[in-house]
């Protein structure tokens, strides 16, 4: 199983597609690296459909949670914005790589749940 | 000094030497993100997601929850008692740090909210024996804070972090201070009195903060939490690349090699050398995450009494 696989069938926050569909995410966008004994850096970057900024955010924190879950190797994560793709690209970047806000935006009940109806596999 | 190697069974296997003594679970809604002993060792604070920070009193069959401190909007992020053991500090996502004092009572009251950083605030911390507290914030900066005419007020920001600041140590003396960030980099910041001799310009009464020293190239990744150890001097990082580090300094050890360039430094003075010491505690060995640059320390031209040589030691035995 690969970083794609567990990426692209993410659901759009907003669209009835996946991130794939919209090209959100794309296999350029994913890097891999080997950073230790089987220990990886994984790197994926994305482009959101509309520079609404909390969208934006959301999406990252739905490929973070995603990987964080299924990714079956030993690994860290950095997920940015394509560059040039939004206004306060910097300010979305550093929230969803900060791990102690992730962590307390997913003990928030409804935006947990909006991340679990983006990461769900439907049946 | 150099770091040892992990050691091959924990000097106290599991079950042995410990007890849990008490489970506190009914205070908090959500995630406790610090704990913190008073001076006295009587009370515990706990600081939560949750918004609140619970005072827990030690009691012979436990601990009771003697107070619980509202007020900040969401996320409290961090608690520490001062010295004194009668002030409290807490700081939170919503971008304040308040202090708080507690009287023979043990009635707890918020005597200051102080809303200098202009993003969450990550840690708080006070110095080692005066009423001077320091905050690390998301927002790049470490802020000092001191008491004055009945408020607190910021006295110093110390800007130089290039991403969020996690956490703060004060050497003992409380001359100089210590800050790690996102940015990788560990920073030692030094205070200047007005009229100090080394010609750094203060405003007013208030003591300036140089950053004195900058370590670069020997985290792989976000630095969290920083010690300053009280009775070694010796510096210890933990970072999000599963390494913790710990740096020692030593005065008077003379040149050793690569003798490197440094400017506007002048040629009288007492030689400093900073190095990294073993990477320690790995729990498997294995090689060095591949570092983007080389490992390197640069210094202030305020370093006027230190300098100027560094070698970095071999990470792993």
């Amino acid at each position: 199983v690969s970083v794609s696989d567990i990426i692209r069938s993410i659901r759009d926050p907003e669209k009835p597609q996946t991130l794939e569909e919209l090209e959100v995410v794309t296999e350029g966008g994913v890097e891999v690296q080997e950073i230790g004994e089987e220990e990886f850096l994984v790197t994926i970057r994305f482009t959101p459909t509309v520079p609404h900024c909390s969208l934006a955010t959301l999406i990252g924190l739905c490929l973070r949670i995603k990987l964080q879950r299924c990714l079956p190797f030993r690994h860290k994560l950095e997920i940015y914005i394509s560059e040039g793709t939004h206004s306060t690209e910097e300010d979305i970047n550093k929230q969803i790589n900060d791990k102690e806000r992730v962590a307390a935006a997913m003990e928030n009940p409804t935006l947990r749940e909006m991340v679990e109806q983006c990461v769900t596999e439907p049946e | 000094g150099c770091g040892s190697s992990p050691p091959s069974s924990p000097p106290c296997p599991a079950g042995s030497g410990w007890t849990c003594r008490a489970v506190l679970g009914d205070g908090h809604q959500r995630t406790v993100r610090r704990v913190a002993w008073s001076p006295c060792g009587s009370y515990l604070a706990s600081a939560s997601f949750d918004g609140t920070t619970c005072i827990w009193k030690r009691q012979e069959d436990g601990f009771e929850c003697v107070a619980t401190l509202e007020g900040h909007e969401n996320e409290v992020k961090s608690v520490a008692w001062a010295p004194s053991g009668t002030l409290l500090a807490t700081c939170s996502r919503d971008k304040s740090v308040w202090v708080w004092e507690v009287d023979e009572e043990e009635e707890y009251e918020c005597v200051s909210v102080l809303n200098a950083h202009t993003q969450d605030v990550k840690h708080v911390v006070w110095h080692p024996s005066q009423e001077l507290l320091a905050s690390a914030s998301y927002d790049d900066t470490v802020r000092l804070y001191r008491e004055e005419e009945d408020d607190w007020v910021c006295c110093a920001t110390l800007e130089g972090h290039e991403s969020t600041v996690w956490a703060v140590a004060f050497e003992k003396g409380g001359e100089r201070l210590a800050s790690v960030s996102d940015d990788r980099t560990l920073r030692v910041w030094r205070r200047f009195e007005p009229g100090n001799q080394e010609g750094v310009a203060c405003s007013g009464t208030d003591p300036t903060w140089k950053c004195v020293c900058t370590l670069s190239g020997y985290h792989s990744r976000t630095i969290y939490d920083v010690s300053w150890c009280h009775l070694t001097g010796a510096v210890a990082t933990a970072c999000g690349d599963d390494a913790i580090r710990v740096f020692e300094e030593s005065v008077g050890a003379g040149w050793a090699f690569p003798r490197r360039n440094f400017h506007n430094i002048p040629s009288n003075l007492s030689n400093l050398t900073l190095h990294c010491s073993a990477s320690v505690l790995r729990t498997s060995v294995e090689a060095e995450p591949s570092l983007r640059k080389r490992p390197r320390v640069s210094f202030s031209r305020h370093m006027s009494l230190m300098a100027l040589a560094v070698f970095p030691v071999s990470f792993l035995e």
